[in-house]
């Protein structure tokens, strides 16, 4: 095996433990939501102890997949960093935006319903994932 | 900002990804760089000229006059 071929080797190795990783904490974090949102009403009958165990796992769970998710963003090259911060600052603005828009509607009286943070993450998501595809292929 | 490394990596004989490992970068990022879509960071700009023992200048030329 040539010197460049073990570059390769270590190079990609390392980017896909760090997927593997990023997903395990992505996949305790969303668990742990689940847990924490139904576990309440559906394991335990809202017992305190059990309760303030599973938000503080949540709030455990999330900030380890956050900074896995740094160490992530880093092994990216300079052409992805660009992409995933463009993205991301296409996603706040738009968000920002359509929020308030969001929020007015039922101010304004144009529907009855609550505003739900549900739908402004499912919104997050969105925008995020479209800016990303745009942006990979402008630079494609 | 103009670059040769099209003509560098084929009288290398490398490929894209060839290229693009060797520089530990997508070769995604290799193709943006060559068709001049983007421009690579000071580092990464030494780096590429040091794989080809050439000075940097001798990659990359700034297009304004």
């Amino acid at each position: 095996m040539t010197e460049k071929n073990i570059d390769q080797t270590d190079y990609c190795t390392d980017r896909i433990k760090s997927y593997r990783a990023n997903l395990f904490w992505a996949v305790l974090w969303v668990g742990s939501t689940f847990l924490a949102s139904f576990g309440p009403r559906l394991i335990w009958d809202y017992a305190t102890v059990s309760t303030v165990i599973a938000f503080l796992a949540n709030l455990t769970f999330g900030a380890l997949m956050l900074f896995h998710t740094i160490q992530h963003i880093k092994l990216h090259d300079e052409l992805e960093q660009k992409i995933f911060y463009e993205s991301t600052a296409i996603t706040l603005g738009a968000v920002l935006v359509l929020s308030v828009s969001y929020e007015l509607l039922e101010k304004i009286q144009l529907t009855s319903e609550q505003p739900e943070v549900g739908l402004v993450i499912v919104m997050i998501s969105l925008i995020f994932i479209a800016s990303q595809l745009i942006l990979r292929r402008k630079y494609r | 900002m103009k670059n040769h490394l099209k003509v560098l990596r084929a009288e290398n004989n490398w490929t894209q990804a060839e290229l693009a490992n060797q520089l530990r970068v997508s070769r995604q990022t290799v193709n943006a760089l060559e068709t001049g879509k983007f421009d690579p960071s000071l580092k990464l700009a030494f780096q590429i000229a040091r794989l080809f023992r050439l000075g940097i200048e001798e990659v990359f030329q700034d297009e304004k006059p």
